[in-house]
């Protein structure tokens, strides 16, 4: 912060624009009413600015270049008695016009100050004053206060009164007609003007600025009242740094009470990548489905925020534990952050690595129409349809568009045990014939990816290995092309009864992953759904 | 000691599954193709006869861009859009049509933004008292939300 208050907005209009404001107000609303609409008045230049111009968090740029001394605010306190701003001097004051039957602007408003009052501590005072003199009385003002803190003053006044104070505080209001029960709404200035022990008013802050640069202008008047700095011409003294009150809902990342494990082998980018996952409380005890829980991807820095979505429970059969399924789109390849969120509030982080899915067959969409080749399609030679030494044929038996017609799901294994690409060659067959054996009603379907012949038994590459040459059946996936190629084996690709690709894996894949996907496209094992 | 804390970790699952609510609970609707999802419904708490509002997120995971249309709650004789814009310095809030959620988008209905008017409120809202909200969605249809009452 530096020594000098910055010189950024102006001071509230001098006092004599006001009857010409006043008459634009009345224009516009009669245009208004004409038009049988309801808006927001445009008025004149107010100084202030948008909501989302508030949300910078320099508390110099709200502060006034000069201090001068506070309008008077010559009204009736809710308690009935006549007031006037002298009478708060020795602690700064926080000063805001609105109405009771506000139910947005106000409240937010309030909640702002309130927040301010909850970092500074006891001293600073609140004055609402309101604009709504028809239906704004001392007993309206005492019912609104009921439930606000004990530094709260509510001013009320007769129009006449209340436009006189608001004209000299440059604060602008009009009637709003609604064709609603309560019959019509204001539109006001909603700044919260800062007038410091003495009495001179220091800064405003537009509609929308947070409690934090607030609460940082407002200890800097408090630390002065302390130390006795005259304030208007002198540079004030720095204060202490505010103790930032964080705004509830900010993007930061999630204070860890659930520990989140990410169980998927393979998530990527571009739309529609299951995400599994468990979930351990602080005290290690697994969630267990009975809590809904949502995730959400959020990029490291923490800016940009995917949709929130609904993951499902997920306990597969003979399983002790429960996963949580989730289908998130993430728009890019790279490290992500997941927040874990449970409906009863706790939450939790992780940090995931999202895959470039390349042309590979596009999750959430159907699948490519394709029918691999069986072995009576092949005339029964094992070879033909695989290179696995000692092979499980059940995995050549159904074709794709077969199981598809039978509307039965099934898990396609791309991988080659002959013709080795890279070291997790082979392993995806084994992992999933232990799947195999768990799920009858799904089809499993072994597919060489490779273009080879057969001579005497032995399968031969029609091609170098350091460029396998991909068959149709493999292509069809999409698998060949950056920056995926012929050496980046196994995959696999788990798609559903109606044919819609669900997940898809490459080099390692655990075997729970996919039977997760299996028990949540075939609703076995689903929790509460 | 763990058993008592399992046991009281589940009457509180209990009572919030009865109550629905919590910042993260969300409601979902789907129809064809995605979802349409509300979370973190709140309602300012307010004397009887007086004015609150209404605050969630939507999330639109369809395909399809959706609309929130319309509103309605037992708790207040009358509820409404309505959307906080500041111009030249003058905050007010006009009635709105609708609010639209984009496909694969997410809003926030939020104090000084969008939100959900509640007039005429029909007895008082405490804090921590849950609030039905019924929304109307354009395409994915109607969508009942359990809100909580808060101070702000």
């Amino acid at each position: 912060m530096t020594s000098e208050p910055v010189h950024a907005n102006p001071a509230p209009a001098p006092i004599d624009r006001r009857a010409a404001v006043a008459g634009i107000v009345m224009l516009a609303l009669l245009g208004l009413l004409a038009a049988g609409l309801v808006a927001v008045v445009l008025l004149g230049d107010a100084g202030g600015s948008g909501a989302t111009a508030g949300r910078t968090s320099d508390p110099a740029s709200f502060a006034y270049a000069e201090a001068r001394p506070a309008p008077a605010l010559e009204l009736t306190d809710h308690l009935g008695s006549a007031f006037t701003l002298n009478s708060l001097r020795g602690e700064p004051v926080m000063v805001f016009f609105g109405y009771t039957h506000c139910p947005d602007v106000c409240p937010a408003t309030v909640g702002i100050v309130n927040q301010v009052l909850t970092t500074t501590g006891e001293g600073p005072r609140a004055v609402f004053v309101s604009i709504d003199p028809e239906r704004d009385d001392v007993a309206a003002m005492s019912q609104y206060l009921r439930y606000l803190p004990k530094a709260y003053v509510g001013l009320s006044g007769t129009p006449e009164e209340i436009r006189r104070n608001a004209d000299a505080w440059g604060v602008k209001y009009a009637k709003m007609e609604t064709d609603s029960a309560n019959g019509y709404a204001m539109a006001h200035t909603a700044d919260i003007f800062l007038v410091d022990a003495r009495g001179m008013l220091r800064a405003h802050f537009p509609f929308g600025t947070q409690a934090e640069p607030i609460a940082a202008t407002l200890q800097e008047l408090m630390a002065e009242t302390a130390t006795g700095t005259p304030a208007p011409s002198a540079a004030p003294t720095p204060a202490t740094p505010a103790p930032p009150t964080p705004g509830a809902a900010t993007a930061a990342p999630i204070a860890g009470d659930l520990d989140p494990l990410v169980v998927s082998s393979s998530i990527w980018s571009g739309g529609s990548s299951p995400i599994i996952l468990t979930a351990r409380d602080a005290s290690g005890v697994p969630l267990d489905g009975s809590v809904p829980v949502s995730v959400q991807v959020v990029s490291t820095d923490g800016a940009t925020a995917m949709p929130q979505v609904p993951a499902t429970a997920v306990r597969p059969e003979g399983s002790h534990e429960t996963s949580f399924v989730a289908f998130v789109d993430i728009p890019s390849p790279g490290p992500w952050r997941l927040d874990v969120l449970a409906a009863d509030g706790r939450s939790g982080s992780a940090l995931i690595s999202a895959m470039d899915p390349g042309s590979t067959a596009p999750l959430g969409k159907p699948a490519p129409d394709v029918d691999t080749p069986t072995l009576d399609d092949v005339g029964g030679v094992v070879r033909a349809v695989t290179t696995q030494p000692n092979p499980d044929l059940r995995f050549s038996q159904t074709s794709t568009a077969d199981s598809l017609a039978a509307g039965k799901p099934y898990v396609l294994i791309v991988d080659s045990s002959r013709f080795r690409v890279s070291p997790a060659c082979g392993r995806a067959l084994v992992m999933t014939r232990y799947l195999l054996d768990r799920w009858p009603d799904v089809t499993f379907v072994h597919l060489e990816p490779f273009e080879y012949q057969i001579i005497t038994e032995e399968p031969v590459l029609n091609g170098t290995i350091e460029d396998p040459p991909l068959n149709r059946y493999s292509r069809a996936f999409g698998l060949g092309p950056a920056p995926w190629t012929g050496v980046k084996m196994p995959w696999i690709f788990v798609v559903d009864g109606q044919g819609i690709v669900r997940a898809k894996y490459t080099d390692i894949v655990g075997s729970a992953d996919v039977d997760v996907i299996l028990s949540l496209i075939s609703g076995k094992g689903v929790i509460g759904g | 000691m763990l058993a008592r804390a399992a046991a009281s970790l589940l009457s509180l699952l209990l009572v919030l599954s009865v109550v629905a609510c919590g910042s993260a609970a969300s409601t979902t609707t789907q129809p064809a193709g995605g979802f349409v999802s509300v979370s973190g419904a709140w309602v300012r708490a307010a004397a009887s006869g007086g004015m609150s509002a209404a605050y969630l997120t939507i999330t639109n995971g369809r395909l399809d861009d959706e609309t929130l249309v319309g509103v309605s709650t037992p708790a207040a004789q009358s509820a409404s859009l309505h959307q906080t814009t500041t111009k030249n310095g003058v905050t007010g809030m006009e009635p709105i049509g609708g609010i639209a959620i984009p496909a694969g988008g997410t809003v926030d209905l939020e104090p000084g933004g969008y939100h959900i008017m509640l007039e005429g409120v029909k007895g008082e809202l405490t804090v921590g008292q849950i609030v039905q909200l019924t929304l109307t969605f354009e395409v994915a249809g109607v969508l009942n939300v359990s809100a909580e009452v808060r101070a702000n």
